[in-house]
């Protein structure tokens, strides 16, 4: 394998796979990247066997051929190169030399039959989403995702279709929710069949996937194969193993909408959170929410630290109520939303608490307050 | 034949006694050592004040058990070989009731039935002796003998007629060191009885009768070890469950529990509520890996304790295992809080204040309140920083006072006697309580030049008796230290009135963190995390039903479950602290322990383990420099809390080299 490069095209594929090969694993050969010069393209594959990346960029192909180089070791050289094009050249027993300008290194390869097959057929991906939704739906979603290994079923994000082709993105760790709903829009025909049921997607597939996505290039499509599922987004494709389990019925467990909505500015609320939170427990974190008439109280104690408090203005006309939260759960799902405004629904002590983006009716969000 | 021994087969038959015997010789008798531990205690249920054990050939050609009990007369030494046999029990309620070693008259005949046995006895005030032999359990010959008083029994070729387990035998020395270690086992318990051990005529033990367990220890395992055991504390009887004995500094550990030696009602057992509650009594001071040297008594009413589980009676079963524990935890626990060790180094000087009052140093309660406006006048005296290392003379002339003339107090060395105890120290310094706040120590080094070493021997009294006075007003220890300065930026050197202490900064100021936020949290952080979605626990009849007994357990640490049909529970809410941890392994784990124990400290650990992990993180580290100010501001934390002298990690927080060791590393002694 002989190929010239441009310095800049090989590094944004090659931030675009390490990721995925730059995780400490027991097989040394899934650090690597797997480079295959054909044509005049050269097509990158990473795996750790879990989610799999392959990316392309065109180049000038001076002897075709295959090798595998350790991943984050050659991003590193390539950013790190003064002069605009490369050479990478292997020799017969896959040391690979790279040269540009001035600069020479020789590396060691092994040979790309050791690399593991990424089986993905094309074909998979042939349903239409937009890059934007998918996205929007990750960011809403992501930071609830439990890392509680014990309950993998948890470790992902369930993606679901619901009624009239409206996608659904749910992520729980069991003290908080997240949830996203969107309608289909123009184009999207149909998906996979699979989704009627739900699948659950690791943390880890929905990290690289937010990377990757690029919302200024529209071209995404999506399916599921087997226990897999790819997307196909311009010349990148990525696979992730689905998590194998059943994700909760969350609808069993959100309460109703209730009457008693408090409406706050979210600024408001985030500054608030903030301020108390410098002298809140560490460990748990605990704050305390009391609503009555036009004023959120947020108040919190700890018998090292102090104490302190700060009022919100609100709207709510429901009855005085209060209650236990970390506050570390609220402040990422004010981080989470958008929009300026959002509503919480403190029912009692005991019940979820609702908050919402108060201008997107799509976004839902669940945490539990603490019993003291 | 052959036909007839396969119909003989096929019919239920009564086993032949020779046979029985051997069956029941295969249950106690693996090895030598066990023989040998049968025949000991036989010895000491005969009331012998001398038991001598000689073995040959790692026990397999000899082992002799000779004792001066008494004996037995020649129609019961007939009789003590018949199974079952045993004058230590008589009806079935006895065997609720033992009080001796052994008990199950089994030993004997099994004993005979797998060797060449002889027994001579001779019962006290009888005129002749009897003499009987064995062989693989036959018996050979019954003969008036004339011998000593008491019993020996010489056991000969041990499983000669018993191949396989012959084959199973180790080498000699590895037999030789399970008889040693057996003996030392019983040697141990009674400490009040001289035990000899010879292998091939070498004498591998000898320890002549001892008056208490301190000097039986000694004896058994060296000055070393001796001075790392502390007494237990004197906790009230639970239930009549009484626990006693010596315990070793944090920082003498092992890899396994091989020097666990617990006893229940004399007899050393591997019991896991007692191992349990050691542990427990050991969390937070040594690494959860490692374990402490334990010598330790745990006397239950017999009725309380069933002993008849095991042949080797190596295990038994408690009716209360949670008063059991509760026993051992706080004989143990208590005086790991009270850090005998911190005096422990000097202990040739300075003896324990609270058991072993100074002669000479009996007061009244008059005198008392000469003490107390002394204290109470340094505790209001709040000097400004920096100014305390001027000499305080006003603490030096009373003390020396009180403790009389320098030569009055040599006796304070060697001959502690009763006497009305001095107002003990606290056990645990009230954290809250008003400081004395400024170390008034005189730098002793700073004496005139110690130029002989009677000199130094005299400074030395002077120095001694003051950290004596300043230890006897129990607080403030640390804070009283003369700082020197730091070591590599991680080591605090300072000096106390007779010895260098080294204070590892980091693992000091640990150990304050840990213990903080312990204290914290216990109070006032219990909320509970509340769970959207209930985790489903799945348990087996066995969980499920501890589960059951103790919910309130559970519910008391935040957790919340419910019943959720059959053997499931529902989990709906946890303990805000550990709001990321495996629930579900975590309450299964405490329920095994709770069946079992009668009590779990796995969650408790669980937390210990967030505190210990949170200290480590917010205090300094080898590698900051700090001011003098700084160190004394740690010291007086250190003070404040009770100290265990490791971190929580484990590892030892300080050291302390006496001026004497120091001494004589330079050769002035």
């Amino acid at each position: 394998m002989k190929i010239q490069i441009a310095r800049d095209v090989l590094a944004a594929e090659l931030a675009k796979v390490q990721g995925v090969s730059n995780q400490k694993s027991t097989l040394l050969i899934l650090n690597n990247v797997l480079l295959e010069a054909r044509g005049n393209t050269l097509t990158l594959h990473g795996t750790d066997l879990d989610v799999s990346i392959s990316t392309e960029c065109p180049c000038e192909v001076q002897a075709e051929g295959a090798v595998t180089l350790q991943a984050k070791r050659l991003y590193d050289m390539v950013k790190s190169l003064r002069d605009d094009a490369l050479i990478l050249e292997m020799e017969p027993n896959h040391f690979t030399t790279l040269r540009s300008g001035k600069v020479t290194s020789r590396i060691p390869g092994t040979p790309a039959s050791e690399f593991p097959d990424i089986q993905t057929n094309p074909e998979t991906a042939r349903y239409k989403l937009a890059p934007a939704q998918l996205l929007d739906m990750i960011e809403k979603t992501l930071f609830s995702v439990s890392t509680d290994e014990g309950r993998p079923n948890l470790n992902g994000a369930l993606l679901k279709v619901g009624e009239s082709q409206r996608l659904t993105m749910v992520s729980t760790d069991g003290h908080r929710l997240s949830r996203i709903q969107l309608p289909a829009q123009e184009g999207e025909v149909g998906f996979p069949e699979q989704l009627r049921q739900g699948v659950i997607i690791p943390r880890k597939g929905l990290v690289e996937l937010k990377r990757i996505l690029d919302v200024s290039n529209p071209a995404l499509r999506f399916g599921i194969q087997g226990n897999t599922i790819v997307f196909r987004h311009g010349a990148t494709t990525i696979s992730v193993r689905l998590i194998d389990g059943k994700f909760p019925d969350v609808d069993q467990v959100l309460p109703a909408e209730s009457e008693q909505k408090a409406r706050a500015r979210r600024e408001d609320l985030l500054h608030a959170l903030k301020f108390v939170s410098i002298v809140a427990p560490s460990k748990t974190g605990n704050v305390r929410i009391s609503l009555e008439g036009s004023d959120c109280e947020i108040f919190t104690q700890d018998a090292e630290q102090g104490e302190a408090q700060e009022h919100v203005p609100i709207e709510y006309d429901g009855p005085a109520v209060k209650a236990g939260y970390n506050y570390r759960y609220l402040l990422e799902v004010l981080n989470a939303i958008d929009g300026e405004e959002i509503t919480m629904e403190i029912i009692d002590t005991l019940s979820p608490t609702l908050i919402r983006d108060a201008g997107r009716d799509e976004l839902l969000y669940v945490v539990m307050p603490m019993r003291i | 034949m052959e036909q007839e021994a396969r119909r003989a087969g096929r019919e239920v038959m009564v086993l032949p006694t020779e046979l029985a015997n051997q069956i029941a010789a295969g249950e106690v008798i693996e090895r030598p050592a066990s023989a040998m531990k049968e025949l000991v205690e036989n010895a000491l249920d005969a009331d012998a004040t001398q038991v001598f054990v000689d073995i040959g050939e790692g026990g397999r050609d000899l082992l002799r058990v000779t004792d001066n009990g008494h004996g037995m007369t020649r129609e019961d030494a007939v009789r003590a070989l018949e199974r079952h046999a045993t004058s230590k029990i008589r009806t079935v309620t006895d065997l609720f009731d033992i009080a001796t070693l052994g008990f199950r008259g089994e030993a004997l005949p099994s004993i005979a039935s797998v060797s060449r046995f002889a027994l001579e006895t001779r019962a006290r005030g009888a005129l002749v002796g009897t003499r009987i032999e064995v062989e693989g359990g036959k018996l050979k010959s019954v003969r008036d003998a004339g011998v000593p008083e008491g019993t020996r029994i010489e056991v000969r070729d041990l499983f000669f007629n018993t191949p396989a387990r012959l084959k199973f035998m180790k080498n000699d020395s590895t037999e030789v060191r399970h008889v040693s270690e057996a003996l030392l086992r019983v040697a141990l318990s009674r400490y009040d009885v001289h035990f000899r051990l010879t292998h091939n005529d070498r004498k591998i033990m000898d320890v002549p009768a001892n008056t208490d367990l301190g000097d039986r220890a000694l004896a058994l395992f060296g000055r070393e070890t001796r001075e790392a055991l502390f007494e237990t504390t004197e906790y009230p009887p639970l239930d009549g469950i009484r626990a006693w004995g010596l315990t070793s500094r944090p920082d003498i550990t092992q890899r396994s529990t091989s020097r666990f030696y617990a006893y229940v009602n004399g007899r050393f057992v591997k019991d896991k509520t007692i191992y349990a509650a050691i542990k427990g009594a050991y969390r937070g001071v040594m690494e959860p890996t490692r374990y402490p040297m334990v010598v330790l008594f745990v006397e239950v009413p017999p009725r309380l304790v069933d002993v008849n589980v095991h042949p080797s009676k190596i295990e038994v079963r408690f009716t209360h295992p949670d008063n059991v524990y509760r026993a051992v935890y706080h004989a143990i626990q208590e005086t790991l809080q009270v850090t005998p060790w911190v005096d422990s180094v000097t202990r040739t000087y300075t003896l324990k204040p609270k058991t072993r009052p100074i002669p000479g140093f009996e007061i009244g309660a008059e005198e008392q309140r000469t003490i107390e406006p002394l204290n109470a006048r340094f505790a209001q005296g709040a000097l400004p920083l920096g100014e305390h290392r001027r000499p305080a003379e006003p603490l030096r002339v009373p003390i020396a006072d009180i403790f009389g003339p320098p030569k009055a107090r040599d006796n304070v060395r060697v001959t502690p006697a009763p006497s009305p105890p001095v107002t003990p120290p606290p056990l645990r310094p009230d954290p809250f309580a008003p400081k004395a706040p400024l170390p008034a120590v005189t730098p002793p080094l700073t004496d005139p030049a110690p130029d002989t070493g009677r000199v130094v021997e005299i400074a030395n009294e002077q120095a001694e008796a003051e950290a004596r006075a300043l230890r006897m007003q129990s607080e403030g220890y640390f804070s009283r230290l003369r700082y020197i300065g730091q070591f590599k930026r991680a080591y605090l050197v300072c000096e106390d009135a007779s010895g260098l202490v080294i204070v590892d900064q980091h693992a000091a100021h640990e150990r304050i963190g840990f213990e903080r936020l312990r204290k914290t949290y216990a109070t006032h952080h219990k909320e509970a995390q509340q769970l959207l979605i209930p985790e489903r626990i799945s348990l087996d009849t066995l969980r499920s039903a501890a589960l059951d007994e103790h919910l309130d357990f559970f519910q008391r640490l935040g957790f919340e479950l419910e019943p959720f049909g059959g053997l499931d529970w529902a989990l709906k809410a946890v303990p805000a602290l550990l709001a990321r941890a495996r629930y579900a392994a975590l309450i299964k784990d405490a329920l095994d322990d709770l069946a079992s124990l009668g009590r779990s400290d796995r969650i408790e650990e669980a937390r210990d383990a967030i505190f210990a992990r949170m200290a480590c993180h917010a205090v300094i580290r080898a590698g900051d420099a700090l001011t003098p100010e700084e160190v004394l501001g740690l010291f007086r934390q250190m003070d404040a809390i009770d100290f265990g002298a490791n971190c929580p990690h484990g590892r030892p927080v300080y050291f302390r080299l006496p001026l004497a060791e120091l001494e004589e590393a330079f050769g002035r002694t």
